[in-house]
């Protein structure tokens, strides 16, 4: 059976630090302003009692992408294991993949003028390696996932501030904080 | 064009395009085409990796690898050699191939004509040398000695070659230094009382522990990797309980999570000990065996303290403090880890002194697992060989004279009988980082010449006349130890230094060339010699056999990284103290020489005056160690501006919404920056965290004074600064 | 600012095929337009409809490799517009040939082709936008909004070039008085839709409204519709002047709607 490779977010491990997102950026040399994975404030209520709680995401490696659908020149593939790649040499920057996109992952490169997106590290996986936000997360929160082999236990597909899921069926799932006790003063 | 509507849409293209324009010199170059797989994209050039040493001030002190190909680091992370570190970098670390190939670095000396003009002309290394070196011989001719020379110098790389500033001032003669630090002083002191020395657990027994206080720690923003070892010991069921005055983002992920009233953590403490000791609840033999005082202290608590009481003045509910009170009495080992910030405060020291009792009492000191944990210097024993040459023939003074770093402008000012008329300032930035920076100003104004040695033109070389471009750890040679763990990191030089910049090292043996061509005999320190054979040097027996290590070059080759040994990670293991009486002293005599009360008593926090009622705290922020990183453009990418937070009782009574702009002032100062609403802060507290935004002119200091915490003196020369008892109003700007 | 060649090319594109219809359609019926007239009318629409496509291009990162474009043509909308709407300038031109050669049995052959290529062009084009990700955008309204930019500028053009030429013979205020009136109804279904919809839509029409480029485009909107109105009795008023003088206020406000499409597209 194929497989079904799709992050899994740890936001209880998760402390919002974007090494995730600045690990990434180091190692594929991006841009300043280029970011294939994203760390999100989440709403301070998000479990009840008040705490700061952050959500990483990069590309969803959807089960239904839209982006592919919109992209006028085929620059997307799913691949057998369910990684979206985006090949940069066919895209001619039309931009419409960012706009499909429910999570607005594909970026323009000011300076390539080309769309940029996440690749799962597939060239890392292909050789036994986890992708780098994976490895450098220092709290172990970002894990890479056979949704087809698991269900992980307290995994959910959707979290305040992710957007409606059943539009292109994201793989991405979350583990979400559990809040803990508080004697607060106000 | 379009005004509200479109503003932030605008703003965002506006910051991409510009930082477009920032990556084209530097990231581009390199940046792969497509999604090359990068192994293939490697195999081109001549792929080298190098140990370096994250030398930052800050707990984690890291092992990294860099990642080196033609010449060019390509990335740069965690060694996974070393078990604290895991092969893994905080935020801050990982931005470190921009902050080598940042297009903000100063690339060469240059001269400024007129403080703070912008006037900067490029001057050669000779130049340079020659313009300081013709100063220094100056003063030393009109003023008998070199003492109008005072060195600023800090935390900036805690390389230990970097020592090599303060050795070639010392080399010329005596001079005047920036004494203390505005670091962990008052708890330090407290810790020096309570056992001779601040001396803290090895941080990868979070894992033993059986409950965890953080009492004013943030780790997840300050120490990720300890933060790491606090997760893995939570889901091992080991109960985390944060108390703090905000919600931190650790305090987010506590069990339990106890928000005390700013600067009655003493009290907090003391409540605790009531209870344990009404309740038998403490460890007689430990005390009875292992300290001195504990009676005394004992009748102090029953005649002073009730829970009531501790509960009214800290806002904690006294069912809360029992409760907190029982558990940590009775669970074995319970450790806590004491922060920084919360000993920055008038009686920081007190209330460290106040919690270190309620870990003595307990009996958890001297326990794997357990301790009350504040910093440690144990594994710091070098030969700190750079500094040890003294002043030439002929210097005038006896020797040296200090200010107190944590009132520099002022001290500066006040000194005469000769007065300060140069600074050379490296590895600091005392314009953005030392309160009252008006006052700083100042004390610079009355200077003839300012050195500062730096990598970014930040608001203290903005205010110099020279600035020398110093190195990146990647493009020099050192050695690094922590003062939180026990591992020891090499630093090797992974690249050519970058333009024409120079380790501190480089500089003290140029400047000392020049000196002894203009007037031979007037610097010690050597004019030549190698790095390596330099950082060789630091290395003695004892440390060797600490680390279990050859030499320099031996753990270099070895990747990189050694632990000390197991008979120093559990902190007074042996349970002999390093106090005069050499047990765990309740009762100081020491404490009572510098003024203080000799038992660990409850001291009033400051209290607010009326004009400014609400506390304004500059914690620690994580996207940055004091002035550095936050200004990298990879990190303003994500956070482009500071902000205060504020809670929506407060927001709500000054008709502030999010986003709005906020006027904070003081009698020190006042700044305009963006409201953030938020109920992470207490209704009666702001928070503006530390940090150097670029483009920003202003700092969290700015309304800082220079207030004393009460204690410092005895182990690091200063009393602090009690930063975190700040008190301002604010109003919508 | 940044899709400012997209509002340029789906508002001359759209402009270019209604007109293109509307003359078709006129010479069709009536056969009174003059070779020379139909020539300068048809060339003209060549004219925008290819500067439509040269300003599309201002949009791509890489336009030189813009032919790529019709790759995925099975799944991607844009594909099918691009293509589409290739296919119907290059019918165009031929249309325009015909004119010139003076064919009026191929003229209304391939004039007939390029009308419905060009329709489904405005239909892949207006599919390209309904998309959830973007609430605002995701809705019917888009489609009559692009239709009705044609069927508003489309006629509006050609008959005042008519008026120009002395052989206008249709009374076109009343063609554009009734797409106005469509138009009335489709921006308030679209504002409507937009405050039930998701929060995303909200803002998109609380964006919209609150800025002063709302109100000009409604203010050019409602003179047009009054001279048009005035117009349709009074045949003194249906010259060349008028018509031009409504045109233009019609372009700058179906320019600015467009344009306010895109700047207040929330996306999700």
């Amino acid at each position: 059976m194929a497989k079904k490779l799709g992050f899994l977010v740890n936001i209880e491990r998760c402390i919002g630090c974007h090494a995730c997102e600045i690990s990434c950026k180091s190692f594929y040399q991006l841009e300043p302003n280029m970011r294939r994975r994203r760390v999100q404030e989440l709403p301070e209520d998000v479990v009840g009692t008040p705490v700061r709680a952050f959500v990483s995401t990069a590309c969803n490696h959807c089960d239904d992408p839209a982006c592919k659908k919109a992209c006028p020149v085929g620059a997307y593939t799913k691949r057998e294991d369910g990684i979206v790649v985006h090949n940069q040499d066919l895209c001619i920057g039309c931009q419409m993949c960012g706009k499909a996109c429910p999570y607005s992952v594909p970026m323009f490169n000011p300076v390539k003028k080309k769309m940029d997106k996440c690749s799962m590290c597939y060239d890392r996986l292909d050789v036994g390696q986890l992708p780098i936000c994976v490895e450098k997360c220092p709290l172990e929160a970002i894990q890479i996932v056979d949704y087809n082999e698991v269900q992980p236990a307290n995994a959910v597909s959707e979290i305040p501030t992710f957007a409606d899921t059943s539009i292109t069926h994201p793989t991405t799932h979350f583990i979400l904080h559990k809040p803990g006790k508080q004697s607060r003063r106000f | 064009m379009l005004t509200e509507n479109f503003s932030r849409r605008t703003f965002l293209k506006g910051s991409a395009s510009l930082s477009a324009l920032l990556g084209l010199g530097v990231a581009t170059s390199q940046a792969p085409k497509g999604l090359i797989p990068k192994a293939q994209a490697k195999s081109n050039g001549k792929v080298e990796q190098f140990y370096n040493a994250c030398p930052r001030n800050c707990y984690d002190t890291c092992s990294i690898v860099t990642t080196v190909e033609d010449g060019r680091i390509t990335f740069i992370t965690g060694n996974e050699k070393n078990t604290y570190t895991k092969g893994r970098l905080c935020v801050k670390g990982n931005t470190y191939p921009r902050v080598v190939y940042s297009p903000d670095r100063i690339k060469y000396p240059m001269r400024q004509k007129g403080r703070g003009s912008g006037n900067w002309e490029r001057i050669s290394w000779d130049e340079a040398y020659t313009i300081i070196a013709k100063k220094i011989l100056a003063i030393k001719k009109e003023y008998g000695s070199t003492l109008p020379i005072c060195l600023n110098k800090y935390s900036g790389n805690f390389n230990i070659l970097n020592y090599a500033t303060e050795g070639m001032l010392s080399s010329i003669g005596y001079t005047t230094r920036a004494q203390g630090t505005p670091c962990d002083p008052a708890g330090s002191d407290a810790q020096g009382f309570d056992m001779g020395a601040p001396y803290n657990n090895d941080p990868e027994q979070f894992l033993d522990a059986d409950y965890i206080i953080l009492w004013g720690a943030n780790p997840a923003w300050t120490s990720a990797h300890s933060m790491y070892f606090i997760e893995q010991a939570k889901e091992r069921g080991t109960k985390l309980v944060v108390i703090d005055p905000l919600i931190t983002q650790t305090a987010s992920k506590a069990d339990e999570y106890i928000q005390v009233k700013a600067s009655t953590d003493g009290a907090l403490a003391l409540g605790m000990i009531r209870y344990i000791l009404d309740h038998q609840l403490y460890d007689k033999n430990w005390v009875s065996q292992n300290s001195i005082g504990f009676n005394e202290f004992f009748s102090y608590v029953k005649k002073n303290i009730t829970v009531e009481w501790a509960a009214e003045k800290t806002g904690v509910p006294k069912p809360v403090i029992e409760r907190i009170a029982r558990e940590y009495a009775t669970a074995k080992p319970a450790n806590i880890w004491i922060g920084f910030g919360m000993q920055r405060h008038v009686n920081g020291g007190a209330m460290v002194r106040a919690i270190d009792a309620l870990a003595a009492i307990t009996g958890n000191i001297g326990k794997k697992g357990g301790g009350v944990n504040y910093i440690g210097e144990e594994t710091w024993g070098f030969n700190y060989s750079t500094m040890g040459f003294g002043a030439p023939e002929g210097s005038g003074g006896e020797a040296d004279r200090y200010v107190n770093m944590n009132n520099f402008g002022a001290q500066v000012l006040d000194a005469n009988d000769p007065p300060i008329k140069m600074m050379w300032i490296a590895c600091r930035n005392p314009m953005a980082q030392d309160p009252e920076p008006t006052v700083v100003k100042k004390a610079f104004d009355q200077m003839d010449l300012i050195v500062t040695a730096d990598l970014y033109m930040n608001k203290t070389v903005e205010y110099s006349d020279i600035v020398l471009p110093v190195t990146t750890p990647f493009e020099s040679v050192g050695v690094n130890v922590s003062y939180w763990h026990y591992w020891m990191n090499v630093n090797e030089q992974a690249i050519k230094p970058l333009y024409e910049t120079k380790s501190d090292l480089e500089i003290a043996m140029g400047l000392s060339k020049k000196l002894n061509q203009l007037k031979p005999g007037s610097c010690t320190f050597p004019v030549t010699g190698d790095p390596l054979d330099w950082v060789e040097k630091e290395m003695n027996d004892d440390i060797k056999a600490l680390f279990n290590v050859k030499s320099w070059d031996d753990l270099r080759k070895n990747g990189g990284t050694a632990k000390a040994n197991e008979s120093i990670t559990v902190a007074w293991k042996d349970l002999k103290f390093r106090t005069p009486s050499g047990k765990y002293e309740f009762y100081s005599k020491t404490a009572a020489e510098y003024g203080h009360h000799p038992l660990p008593i409850f001291t009033e926090e400051y209290k607010a005056p009326k004009e400014y009622p609400i506390r304004c705290m500059s914690p620690h922020w994580k996207f940055g160690i004091h002035s550095q990183f936050q200004h990298q453009d990879w990190l303003m990418a994500i956070q482009a501006h500071p902000f205060l937070e504020i809670h929506p009782d407060l927001a709500k009574k000054k008709s502030i919404r999010d986003q709005d702009m906020v006027k904070i002032i003081n009698e020190t100062g006042y700044m305009t920056l963006p409201a953030k609403i938020t109920k992470m802060v207490p209704a009666d507290t702001v928070v503006m965290y530390e940090g150097w935004w670029k483009g920003v002119n202003y700092t969290e200091n700015f309304t800082v004074k220079a207030l004393q915490e009460d204690m410092g003196e005895h182990l690091k020369g200063q009393r602090g600064i009690a930063f975190h008892d700040n008190f301002v109003n604010i109003e919508k700007a | 600012m940044h899709d400012l060649p997209l509002v340029i090319f789906t508002v001359l594109s759209q402009l270019a095929i209604g007109g293109f219809v509307t003359l078709w359609w006129f010479d069709r019926k009536n056969k009174t337009i003059t070779r020379s007239t139909g020539l300068i009318i048809s060339c003209s629409l060549v004219v925008l409809g290819g500067i439509a496509v040269l300003v599309s291009l201002f949009h791509l990162g890489q336009p030189f490799a813009a032919y790529r474009a019709i790759l995925n043509i099975k799944v991607s909308w844009l594909s099918r517009e691009v293509t589409f709407y290739g296919g119907f300038v290059g019918l165009s031109v031929l249309y325009t040939w015909f004119w010139l050669k003076d064919m009026p049995a191929r003229r209304s052959l391939i004039g007939g082709i390029a009308t419905i290529i060009g329709a489904i062009a405005i239909f892949s084009s207006a599919k390209i936008y309904m998309i959830p990700a973007i609430p605002a955008w995701n809705s019917v309204t888009t489609m009559f909004a692009f239709f009705l930019t044609s069927i508003i500028l489309g006629p509006l053009f050609v008959g005042l070039l008519l008026a120009f030429r002395g052989e206008l013979s249709v009374n076109i205020s009343r063609i554009s008085i009734f797409s106005l009136i469509a138009a009335a109804i489709v921006m308030i279904l679209y504002f409507s839709s937009l405050q039930s919809g998701l929060p995303q839509a909200v803002e998109a029409a609380r964006l919209t409204t609150h800025h002063f480029i709302f109100w000009i485009r409604l203010f050019t909107f409602v003179i047009a519709f009054a001279i048009l109105s005035l117009s349709i009795k009074n045949k003194a008023m249906c010259n060349a002047k008028i018509y031009s003088f409504v045109f233009v206020l019609l372009f700058i406000s179906e320019f600015l709607a467009r344009f306010q499409f895109y700047e207040t597209a929330n996306h999700l």
